[in-house]
């Protein structure tokens, strides 16, 4: 009789130690209060612009999931490589559960402006989903600045080169290769040559 | 001879492993803990709503429970107690322990037993509502989910019985 | 994950089905520890038979321990558990009443149905007493009304939920409270035993 009370308290005495030392745990699915979605808000890396996105698609990044957020109809006229449709007001349904509320693949939602896609972006927040990102100035803004880049001043540095080649490398990526791209031809810098004046000399 | 297990009883400890097991069997499933108290209240709630409608609607009480559709929580410990009955019926038949009888202590007599236990049935009636929940309910729950309600509910109920046991002695030593 | 009816994972058309096993769980155990016998019960308030504080402690410790380890494996929402709310005054005077009640009747609801299952004719009368109780409190509410809200009760319960943990009131965590609860039940359950062996104990 004895031994038993002594393995089960032991038993018991084992447990609390574990117990101890276990940290703490909140299961609970939505825990977001204003204030930390106000403050995911205005990150920044919850943003991702044409160049960063166009990017992931050229190189074929598997971690990449473009999700449409318009309507069908709209989906069906015109939709970026690789987008799967989800209509902003189906998000929450229970059939695309496994799209928005994962941790492996990277969800950028766009729209034709940014509007539904940061909707999208702040219903899956609340409900703690995250890997979500948005494209920043929607297709509106793909259009602008890689389908039809502009083109750069002469005036302009490097980098602002850099990025209308690489978008129009991008833009023939994707209307292939019949477009004839026009690739001016990047003017030299503009040093300033000292001019050799002739002496003028004389007295 | 037919064995008489009516005196044997579980081990405490085991069975109160087995009441904890049973505790949390309900946590589980239904994310509520036991009662007891709260079914006699729905009882009486639909009773008095059946049989006397318009008082239950002008009583500031009654008042707060009609219309909402009985609230499933209330049905929920009803059924609950249904259970508790026949449980212990089972477990009354298995053990032999059927019996109409008044328990009470040799020192009193049958019917001061039964008188006591109407007034302490009253106390306790009344006790449970101001107290949210009976020992079941406040006391026990409560302290598994270590609710701050349900440890000061557990130390009034046991501690104000101990500061009151010397006086009622004779009803039970 | 846990609660199981709450999250939809069963329907709640079984929660009536679920209540009724539960308490026939809840009704067979109490009937085997001896807790339908209002003199076995009124032992732990005599020093004759502590059954009362073993069971009860035992049972809250299991449930507790269950519960902190379920939800550490994520298997239970604790947000959705139901966590009683804390009414000072109205508690402490609940308590208190329900104290005496359980010395002059020798159960308390949960028990005497189960006293009354296997024939407890005391245990009738003081089912009878509860509905009795409760009627007259549900008739003179309003007698009642300021100290069943809590309306002066101090002011740090009043502001939100009155959901408040009993560590968070000592201040400690919850996980060292539970230990320090395991450690007090032992020695709880130890020294009873000693006094028990002392105690002369009456006829049942």
């Amino acid at each position: 009789m004895n031994k038993k009370y002594i393995i089960a308290a032991s038993t018991l005495i084992i447990l609390g130690a574990i117990i101890l030392f276990l940290p703490e745990k909140d299961n609970s699915k939505v825990d977001f209060t204003a204030e930390k979605l106000m403050m995911n808000l205005v990150e920044s890396t919850r943003m991702m612009d044409s160049d960063e996105v166009a990017n992931l698609i050229i190189t074929k990044d598997p971690s990449l999931q473009l999700i449409d957020v318009r309507t069908s109809e709209e989906y069906a006229k015109f939709h970026l490589p690789g987008a799967i449709n989800i209509p902003l007001a189906e998000i929450l349904d229970e059939q695309w559960e496994a799209y928005v509320n994962q941790a492996t693949r990277k969800n950028v939602f766009y729209s034709n402006g940014s509007i539904r896609a940061d909707q999208a972006w702040i219903i899956c927040r609340r409900g703690g989903y995250i890997k979500n990102y948005i494209l920043v100035g929607g297709l509106n803004n793909w259009m602008r600045t890689i389908i039809s880049p502009e083109i750069p001043e002469d005036t302009d540095d490097n980098l602002a080169w850099e990025r209308y080649n690489f978008r129009k490398a991008t833009a023939q990526y994707f209307l292939g290769g019949t477009t004839q791209t026009v690739v001016p031809v990047r003017k030299a810098d503009p040093t300033v040559k000292r001019k050799k004046k002739a002496v003028q000399g004389g007295c | 001879m037919k064995e008489d297990r009516s005196k044997k009883y579980m081990n405490p400890y085991l069975a109160g492993f087995f009441l904890g097991l049973v505790l949390l069997a309900a946590f589980y499933l239904t994310g509520r803990g036991l009662g007891a108290s709260g079914a006699v209240k729905s009882v009486i709630v639909q009773t008095v709503e059946v049989v006397a409608p318009t008082h239950a609607e002008n009583s500031s009480f009654y008042s707060k429970y009609i219309g909402t559709g009985t609230a499933p929580i209330k049905a929920w410990l009803v059924f609950e107690i249904l259970g508790v009955f026949v449980g212990g019926a089972l477990s009354g038949a298995v053990m032999g322990r059927f019996k109409w009888k008044i328990e009470h202590s040799p020192k009193i007599k049958s019917k001061t037993r039964l008188i006591a236990a109407v007034i302490g049935g009253i106390l306790f009636g009344l006790g449970s509502q101001l107290g949210r929940g009976c020992t079941s309910g406040s006391a026990l729950s409560g302290m598994a989910v270590l609710s701050l309600g349900g440890f000061i509910s557990m130390m009034c109920i046991f501690g104000t019985g101990y500061m009151v046991a010397y006086i009622f002695r004779k009803l039970w030593i | 994950m846990g609660p199981l009816v709450a999250q939809d994972i069963i329907s709640s058309e079984w929660n009536f089905v679920i209540a009724l096993l539960i308490g026939i769980g809840f009704g067979f155990v109490l009937e085997q520890a001896g807790f339908s016998s209002s003199k076995k019960l009124a032992g732990v308030f005599y020093g004759y038979d502590f059954v009362v504080l073993r069971v009860f402690f035992t049972a809250a410790i299991t449930a507790m321990v269950g519960l902190i380890f379920l939800n550490y494996l994520g298997l239970i929402d604790m947000s959705l558990v139901y966590i009683n709310p804390t009414y000072l005054y109205s508690t402490i005077v609940g308590g208190a009443i329900m104290g005496v009640g359980f010395i002059l009747g020798g159960f308390c609801p949960g028990t005497g149905v189960c006293a009354a299952a296997i024939g407890k004719i005391d245990a009738w009368f003081f089912l009878l007493g509860i509905f009795i109780g409760i009627f007259f409190f549900a008739e003179a509410y309003d007698l009642f009304h300021d100290l069943y809200l809590g309306l002066s009760d101090p002011a740090s319960f009043q502001e939100g939920t009155r959901n408040i943990k009993v560590y968070d009131q000592i201040g400690i965590s919850g996980n060292l409270f539970a230990f320090g609860m395991i450690i007090m039940a032992l020695v709880a359950f130890v020294v009873t035993a000693q006094i028990e062996k002392k105690v002369k104990k009456p006829n049942y």
